[in-house]
């Protein structure tokens, strides 16, 4: 019992299982929510709550006021995508604790930061522009038999090229 | 060279996460539990659609860090040190999920007359926009170390550095989504309709040929592999 329950919450899980986990975890979010699993919707709302509470409030032509619109009672910072990136983060936390492996990592150096930073702008400027991210655009686009999740999937691998090579040359 | 230095890199994290085993958290994470479903129970039962996003989204996150499972380096490892095992489980994930969206696809639509609105899923427009975006999202996840869901994940380990990723991810997705979305939008975006695969070539077709095409790349992402290792 003891051996199941180590293998189970503290061994890393194959990979394999995590696959078909996430797959069933996606399809289950379907069929609730109308929509796949998606994430950064959810980073934009949160950062239109930020531009609120600055008090700039024009969002006419923004991706928001196209294609968003919240159903009865949610805001920018409570609504499903954001309620399921908090979650995400939150089952983490759950999981590192379980294993005994939750640490405070701090940053080591600025360049660290530097490319935190830059990488962070591309992927949210990326993902908004085309629709979604690694998971809306490519893990919820392709199972949905929609063509622009395999355009998106073979550009970003195209961008992974380019950006391994910026790694490699100035990082490691 | 190069990927000699990141397998030492790796080899250097994994000690130290070994190292850090040292006091036992599960107590912290079972609180941690029962404020979730406390939480649920009190704030979502009975916003009945808030009461399964949530832990779903528990569950996605717990399974993402118990496995390692990696978004960014599935596409990043094949060509820094040569291994596809993440590669080769995304592309699985691909297929068990394409098998799973086809069956909810067919029961929920009345094939024949149906609207692109109707489908289930997430579809969208193809355009200039979601070439510029892919590669940009691309790179920039390699850069970063970490895709969109990663991220999240590495904020709940507790990386710090994730979080300035995090602010830089909302800050480019402001940017883009807010500032800058009529440009895209009015140029690349607007009248254009997804391209369901179904519509085109036909259901059981659609589903056959996206299957092969994945078996594809599974089994050349499996003799890259081997290849590299001889």
């Amino acid at each position: 019992m003891n051996k199941l329950y180590d293998k189970l919450l503290k061994a890393p899980w194959p990979y394999w299982a995590a696959a078909i986990l996430l797959s069933l975890l996606n399809v289950f979010l379907l069929m609730v929510t109308g929509a796949p699993w998606r994430v950064t919707s959810g980073f934009l709302y949160w950062g239109m709550w930020v531009l609120e509470k600055f008090g700039y409030n024009d969002f006419s032509g923004s991706y928001f006021e196209i294609y968003g619109g919240f159903t009865g009672g949610e805001t920018f910072l409570l609504n499903t995508v954001s309620i399921l990136n908090l979650a995400v983060i939150l089952g983490a936390l759950l999981s590192v604790l379980i294993s005994s492996e939750f640490k405070w990592r701090r940053i080591k150096n600025l360049k660290q930061v530097a490319f935190a930073i830059f990488g962070g702008l591309l992927m949210g400027y990326g993902a908004s522009i085309a629709f979604g991210c690694n998971i809306g655009a490519f893990f919820s686009g392709i199972p949905s038999f929609s063509l622009h999740g395999w355009v998106f999937g073979v550009f970003m691998v195209l961008g992974g090229v380019i950006g391994s090579k910026i790694l490699m040359r100035y990082m490691v | 060279m190069t990927s000699e230095r990141i397998e030492a890199l790796k080899k250097r994290r994994q000690e130290e996460m070994k190292a850090i085993k040292t006091t036992d958290q599960s107590p912290y994470g079972w609180i941690l539990l029962i404020l979730i479903l406390g939480t649920v129970s009190a704030l979502f039962i009975n916003q009945s659609h808030y009461m399964w996003v949530f832990p779903l989204g528990i569950l996605l996150g717990f399974t993402l860090e118990r496995s390692r499972f990696c978004f960014t380096a599935s596409i990043r490892n094949p060509l820094t040190i040569g291994t596809t095992k993440l590669l080769q489980a995304v592309i699985l994930a691909l297929m068990v999920s394409t098998v799973f969206f086809f069956i909810l696809q067919v029961l929920t639509l009345d094939i024949g007359n149906f609207q692109i609105s109707e489908v289930p899923g997430a579809l969208r427009p193809i355009g200039w926009n979601t070439v510029i975006g892919g590669s940009l999202f691309g790179v920039g996840m390699v850069i970063a170390g970490g895709c969109a869901s990663g991220t999240l994940v590495r904020v709940g380990e507790g990386f710090t550095l994730q979080i300035v990723v995090l602010t830089a991810f909302i800050a480019g997705a402001l940017l883009a989504g807010v500032f800058h979305y009529s440009f895209w939008h009015d140029s690349f975006i607007e009248g254009r309709e997804a391209v369901y695969l179904p519509n085109v070539i036909g259901f059981i077709p659609a589903l056959l040929l996206q299957l092969t095409v994945l078996g594809l790349l599974y089994a050349g992402a499996r003799k890259f592999a081997n290849r590299k290792k001889t």
